[in-house]
């Protein structure tokens, strides 16, 4: 390129610029039997009818970042987690029939990153910035127990049952809980950097549920948690960020920072397909109700892709 | 092109913001704020869950983790004055490293403006140029200031000062003190000094001088006798150091016999070489003795000291293999590039292939490539095994990756190449590709240390000869240009550049020839001057005067055997056998007193080595005491010939000190020693010459 | 808190007068301090760790940290209330009463031979110079007329324990040898057979006039004089007293066994008679912590399957234990620093081989007597043993505190053979916890 052919690719990067300045989706769910899409960033929350994803509409929030928007299993209440960074961390409870804020709580002195129901509705497992992890009330978002084990930030969290339940993070540790004693059951070591997320298999008439975890090593594991076994390990070619299970539980559908989703098999943790989503970062990934995925992340971008499932869909 | 500039600047509406470039125009902010610096956010493990590349040397990655590693928790496009990134350096927030950045300053302003502009990152521009004026700079007097500025051209044409985003740092500041705010220095004391400017990927050392002295002096400004001297008389002339008088002929033989065979002059040399009215004496005798046994029996005793060359429990065979072909590539006066291609290269069975035995030196891939960048190149890579070296530009990878040249060998009694075999490396937890450090990866399949070998001693390489001819001018003048000599890096300066440069593109054009360089050293003015003066005894890296070194052990006890005529025994080892050719691991008490390292221990500076137990040694110990009272010494001998006392002291001063004695000292001796046969003269000779071998002028090569 | 890398005063004196803090004060006040203050301590004993010791297995134990972390070892209470330490640390725990623990050392190199420098001079490394460890400062500091050695290490020391640019004659002198050997004796004391005292002076005699004659290596300014390593080592060949000093053989059996038979207990012994002799510093060196596998037969058993530690652990315990003890009971323990550390600690997590590897951003340390308050700890590391949580204490703020307890100004200056001034301390200040 000449000089100015240079100078020229700047101004015309400003432009781009100007027009990418929205902050990157960094938390999307959809509501429960419903075909509406609930999208978090630093813009705050927004409403996304389905599948069109064009705008429905706003909720309140005063969280600077969103990190997790999670549906309780009745469908009734909607938890935002996120906070300011390196100050606190906050979730909010918002009630998803009259769409008004019914709670707020500030937790630790770090964003949350994580929060989600226990089976049942009534507590909610919390987790975020420097190792924080705790088991709340569900009404009064107060902590019952806090979760002492990591020691760096706690990217995610799952339940496994009533009373255990998984948490994983910077410190590249996954730890079994038992969330009646707070006390931790077992450790199950094998990502050599950070774990970005943890999720259950769906239940089905298998008599395990599996569990798969992808980490910046690049990599996604599938487990035995209860024996804390790990079964499988497929290597990715793009660093994870998130991933979602298929409805039948036989593929998970993996957000990568290239922007592509990345399906594996959990049965012989083959690659079967990647492609495209977006330009830049993706950070979320959810199941549509028809069987694709919503993938969001830079820049606001928020897309619809068609994903691989094993068998028929059983919709 | 202005109006292309108007017409986007209309399809914007508003005015043309320059975009902020995050490799150019962010980085730097960092770096100059310490924010990437190994003691901070740079360091290999990350500081606060917030790792950056030392000093920004990977952008890319930096660009990951300042915008999009957890979910993009440190810039906020809705509020950007209340990113993580800017609240977190101007203390805003807490931080662990304080206030970093101002928070009004121009670092934060930028940042603040890169994130408002959605915090991209375009393939804009890189740095094709970084300049810094003055880059040598003569003051006057103490505490002058220098203004320093620094400028950078990129790919895209444009030209800046970044003087404000360049860090200076001075490698001395008792000499030199840098206000980094104003880019000012300051220079406190005299000498050649260096201030290394680091904008971007840019090493560069600037040399700031200030004379020892107001008025001229240089007592004889003849142009010295080799193109040596151009440098070394030209710096001198430039600091205003005096330099010290041409060394007599006794003080040259001496000295540049032990530089060259590692022993003194005999007597018979010495009596002739003073008799000698020639005018190229010297140089005759830096000839005989460059084709002397003795040159090529000491300089195999340096050459396996630099490369490293060990023993091996219950296989001699191996050590002596290999020191004798050391010797013969010595013999031969083979280049040094060839000699150290085959090192590389050579497989075999140790104990009749003599260079098959440098890959068993270190005992693993890691440690070989340590050894192979020290020994060959002058460089220490140990730090990048962690991270990428901070004051250099080593990378994890170029360490990993040379390690993994040498992955597959097998380093038992035969050497040899394994199908397999690979090193981790680190960073990415994955078998390190082999690779040419900071020059090129290699294809694992092939064997790379023959790639290797090329790039190593093709004459473009930028380290191979210079490192050589700077361990040679160390070997003969007491201090590296470069010290030490295997750390040659951008941030080391040589004391004299242009010299090193010279010197080492010589040793290249006249085929990597050891003697060559040797001859050419001994022969300059610089070699040949005389001791210390009054006016430049502070002076220890400009070569006005000889420095004078202590012997190393086995130096010392070659040097006393050679005296006093009385060989040394080692258990284990052939009488007669000289110390520098005792294999190393062997236990030699006497050699051990003086302070001499065991193969297991690194003994870098000889910080308590010699001292006080080798004092205590040749006091008490039976090294010298043994040697002196035993009947068959040479002192014996001659007291039993009958020789007089002024025959005495003569002799041992010659075979000493490599001179006759003083008027003074022989008007000192002469009365000291008892005229008279008897044991108490015997006893007095003993201590006479106890004494001279205790002196400092025996003990030291000066 | 403090930067990362360090106090740079100046730095800081910027930054206070920017943000206001009352950063100034706290910095003149360590100045004024040690220019007041009288020796607390006559002699110091450094037990030098080399290798840099686990900190999480010593000092700094952290039971309830996840396993990856918390290693093989538990903890134990101590004498000291509030203290607790390895349970590989038994008789340690029975005198932490007498012990100060600074669980907040801090320092940006994690190179062993760079980390030693720092740790052994309190000056940053530097190419410019090579700085004096403190046993060379004390030695310069000290160096009135006494037989024997003002600085000594045993068995010998490393080159960082060198005298930097300060005159040879401070260097360490090695014992060599082992302690623990029952003949145990340092080489070349006593006079070769056939030379007798009058030889001796003799030699001495000859020798000076030598080098005050040969003209020819007078560069050296001080050629006037008796090589003072030569003079060294003649004032203390021709003093029996001092000679004695080396004869462990003269302790009872009873105190050599309370220090434990190994090298460490019986150099540290030695190193006990040194200083009730007036030598003002002794370095014991004790080599092996560079722990990067193992930790369990490196620090606890010594050899795999040992039935009784004898361990890199265990044996200091022992010995750590006998000194400040011993030296108490004698009236020693105020007039003497005891240090006991290395050139870092070692990794949070443990490695692939059930060791740790090189860990300089925070770890641990014990010093006693010197009239420090005893059973205190002085900072803390945070949850995982990973950064300083509170109170970061760089190696420089150290120096400062040493030379301060042993009466030596910080603030006066050292000169390089060409003259230039080097401050004892730069950037450091002074532990006002040790200082009571």
């Amino acid at each position: 390129m000449t000089a100015p052919q240079h100078i020229a690719a700047l101004f015309l990067a400003i432009c781009a610029a100007a027009a990418r300045a929205e902050p990157p989706i960094t938390a999307i769910a959809f509501a429960p039997n419903e075909n509406i899409l609930v999208v978090g960033s630093q813009q705050g929350l927004e409403l996304r009818a389905w599948p069109s994803l064009e705008r429905a509409g706003a909720l309140p929030t005063e969280l600077a970042n969103v990190h997790d928007v999670a549906f309780s299993p009745d469908g009734a209440m909607l938890a935002v987690a996120g906070g300011a960074p390196s100050e606190s961390g906050e979730i909010e409870l918002i009630d998803w029939s009259t769409r008004v804020r019914i709670g707020r709580a500030v937790l630790g002195e770090d964003v949350l990153y994580a929060a989600r129901w226990r089976p049942g509705g009534s507590e909610l497992l919390v987790t975020g910035g420097q190792g924080y992890a705790a088991i709340i009330n569900a009404d009064t978002l107060k902590p019952r127990c806090e979760l002492l084990g990591h020691t760096r930030a706690v990217l995610s969290a799952a339940w496994l049952s009533q009373d255990t339940a998984l948490t994983a993070g910077v410190d590249s540790t996954i730890l079994l809980w038992n969330t009646v004693t707070a006390a931790t059951q077992r450790s199950l070591n094998q990502h050599t950097d950070a774990v970005q997320a943890i999720i259950v298999q769906p239940p089905s008439d298998a008599m395990q549920r599996l569990l798969a975890t992808i980490g910046a090593d690049r990599t996604v594991r599938f487990w035995q948690p209860n024996i804390g076994r790990m079964v499988r390990l497929a290597r990715l070619d793009s660093r994870p960020t998130a991933a979602v299970w298929s409805a039948n539980g036989e593929v998970i559908h993996i957000a990568c920072w290239d922007g592509r989703v990345r399906s594996v098999r959990a049965e012989d943790a083959e690659l079967l397909r990647e492609a495209k989503a977006i330009d830049g970062v993706a950070y979320a990934i959810a199941m549509a109700p028809d069987g694709d995925v919503v993938v969001a992340g830079s820049a606001g971008q928020l897309t619809r892709l068609r994903v691989p499932n094993t068998h028929s869909n059983p919709n | 092109m202005n109006a292309l500039a108007l017409l986007l600047s209309m399809a914007i509406g508003a005015p043309p913001e320059r975009a902020v470039d995050f490799d150019t125009e962010i980085i730097p902010v960092f770096t100059k704020a310490g924010c990437n610096a190994g003691a901070c956010h740079g360091a290999a493990a990350g500081r606060g869950d917030f790792r950056l590349s030392l000093f920004g040397a990977d952008p890319a990655t930096d660009y990951a983790t300042i915008v999009q590693e957890f979910e993009g928790r440190r810039i906020n496009y809705v509020r950007p004055e209340a990113s993580l990134l800017i609240a977190k350096p101007t203390g805003q927030l807490s931080h662990g490293g304080e206030m970093a950045l101002e928070p009004d300053g121009a670092g934060a302003e930028r940042i603040l403006q890169w994130i408002r502009q959605g915090a991209p990152r375009y393939d804009a521009r890189h740095l094709v140029e970084f300049h810094v004026e003055p880059t040598t700079v003569r003051v006057a007097a103490v505490g002058a200031e220098v203004a320093l500025r620094a400028e950078a051209t990129f790919s895209d044409g444009s030209h800046e000062n970044v003087t404000d985003w360049t860090v200076f740092t001075s490698n001395d500041p008792g000499s030199v003190e840098m206000d980094a705010k104003s880019a000012q220095a300051r220079l406190l004391r005299p000498g050649k000094h260096v201030i290394i400017a680091r904008y971007l990927e840019c090493i560069v050392p600037l040399s700031l001088t200030l004379p020892y002295q107001d008025v001229e002096s240089l007592v004889h400004a003849d142009p010295g006798s080799n193109w040596i001297d151009e440098d070394v008389l030209r710096l001198l002339k430039e600091l205003r150091i005096t330099p010290s008088p041409r060394v007599d002929d006794a003080g040259f033989l001496r000295r540049v016999t032990l530089d060259l065979t590692g022993r003194l002059p005999e007597v018979e040399t010495v009596r002739a070489f003073l008799a000698d009215a020639a005018p190229e004496k010297r140089m005759v005798a830096v000839d005989r003795l460059l084709e002397s046994d003795a040159f090529v029996e000491y300089w195999t005793f340096r050459l396996c000291g630099w490369l490293g060359a060990r023993t091996f429990p219950n296989e001699p065979e191996a050590y002596t293999t290999y020191r004798a072909w050391i010797a013969e590539q010595l013999r031969a006066d083979a280049s040094w590039n060839d000699t150290a291609r085959q090192l590389v290269l050579a497989v075999g069975d140790s104990h009749t292939v003599g260079p098959a035995n440098f890959a068993r030196t270190a005992g693993d891939a890691r440690g070989q490539a340590e050894l192979v960048s020290r020994a060959f190149l002058g460089v220490r890579l140990q730090c990048a095994n962690c991270h990428r070296h901070p004051l250099d530009q080593w990378t994890q990878d170029d360490y990993h990756g040379l390690a993994g040249i040498f992955a597959r060998l097998d380093r038992g009694q035969i050497v040899r190449i394994q199908a397999r075999g690979a090193v981790t490396n680190p960073r990415t937890a994955e078998p390190a590709r082999p690779r040419i450090p900071g020059f090129a990866d290699l294809d694992p399949q092939s064997d790379g240390r023959v790639a290797f070998a090329d790039w190593m001693t093709a004459p473009e390489n930028p380290y191979f000869a210079r490192a050589m001819a700077n361990r040679l001018w160390a070997a003969m003048f007491g201090r590296g240009l470069i010290e030490p000599v295997d750390d040659l890096r951008a941030t080391n300066p040589a004391t004299h550049p242009e010299l090193l440069s010279r010197l080492a593109s010589d040793f290249a054009a006249h085929g990597y020839r050891l003697r060559h360089t040797l001859r050419l050293l001994a022969l300059s003015d610089a070699y040949q001057r005389g001791a210390a003066t009054e006016k430049n005894a502070f002076d220890d890296r400009y070569y006005s005067h000889a420095l004078a070194r202590p012997l190393e052990p086995e130096l010392l006890v070659d040097a006393i055997v050679d005296v006093t005529g009385v060989p040394e025994r080692t258990p284990g080892i052939p009488p007669g056998t000289r110390s520098i050719a005792i294999p190393p691991g062997t236990t030699a008490p006497s050699l051990t007193a003086l302070g001499k390292c065991s193969q297991q221990e690194v003994c870098g500076s000889n910080a308590s080595g010699g001292g006080l137990p080798a004092r205590l040694h040749l006091l008490n110990g039976r090294l010298l005491n043994a040697k002196l009272a035993g009947d068959d010494g040479a002192l014996h001998e001659r007291i039993r010939a009958g020789a007089s006392n002024e025959a005495i002291i003569e002799e041992f001063y010659v075979r000493a000190c490599g001179r006759l004695p003083s008027v003074a000292e022989r008007e000192y001796w002469m009365p000291a020693l008892p005229v008279n046969h008897s044991a108490e003269r015997t006893a007095v000779c003993e201590d006479f010459v106890w004494s001279l071998l205790s002196s400092r002028e025996f003990t030291t090569n000066h | 808190m403090r930067r990362c890398d360090g106090v740079n005063r100046r730095a800081l004196l910027r930054a206070g007068a920017l943000a206001g803090w009352g950063l100034i004060p706290a910095l003149l006040r360590g100045r004024a301090m040690a220019g007041q203050s009288r020796p607390r301590a006559k002699s110091c004993i450094l037990l030098w760790l080399d290798g840099g010791p686990s900190h999480l297995e010593t000092f700094d134990v952290k039971p309830d940290a996840p396993r990856e972390v918390r290693g093989p070892f538990a903890s134990i209470a101590t004498a000291a209330p509030g203290l607790r330490v390895s349970e590989l640390l038994p008789a340690t725990a029975r005198i932490a009463d007498r012990i100060t623990v600074i669980r907040s050392m801090t320092s940006p190199l994690g190179e062993h031979g760079l980390a030693n420098e720092y740790l052994l001079t309190g000056y940053k490394p530097s190419p410019a110079l090579t700085y004096p460890s403190y046993g060379a400062v004390l030695s310069n500091d000290r160096a009135a007329a006494h037989e024997l050695p003002a600085n000594i290490a045993i068995p010998s020391a490393s080159a960082p324990m060198g005298a930097g640019f300060l005159n040879a004659r401070h260097r360490p002198f090695n014992t060599g040898g082992d302690p623990a050997d029952a003949d145990f004796r340092v080489e070349d004391l006593d006079f070769y057979p056939g030379v007798d005292g009058e030889r001796m002076d003799r030699r001495r005699e000859f020798v000076a006039q030598l080098d005050r004659l040969q003209a020819r290596v007078e560069s050296q300014a001080s050629s006037a004089d008796l090589d003072p390593v030569l003079e060294q080592a003649y004032q203390l060949v021709t003093s029996p007293s001092a000679k004695r000093a080396f004869h462990l053989q003269e302790e009872t059996e009873a105190v050599r066994a309370q220090y434990g038979p190994r090298t460490l207990g019986q150099s540290c012994l030695l190193a006990r008679r040194l200083v009730e002799r007036g030598v003002p510093f002794v370095t014991v060196f004790n080599p092996g912590w560079d722990t990067h596998d193992n930790l369990v037969v490196r620090l606890k058993e010594g050899y795999a399957g040992a039935r009784v530690g004898v361990g890199l652990i265990p044996t200091f315990d022992q010995a750590f234990a006998a000194l400040v003890t011993d030296l108490d009971e004698r009236g020693l323990l105020d007039e003497t620093l005891v240090i006991a550390m290395g050139e870092f600690g070692r990794t949070p997590k443990l490695n692939s081989g059930g060791g740790r590897d090189h860990w300089p951003r925070v770890f641990s340390m014990a010093l006693a007597g010197a009239g420090i308050p005893g059973g205190q700890v002085v900072g803390a590391s945070d949850r995982t043993g990973e950064s300083p949580a509170e109170r970061p204490i760089t190696p420089a703020d150290l120096a400062r505190t040493i030379y301060v307890l042993l009466g030596i100004d910080p603030d006066s200056e050292l000169h390089t053979p060409d003259g230039r001034p080097v401050r004892i301390n730069q950037g450091g200040e002074a532990i006002q916890e040790l200082l009571g």
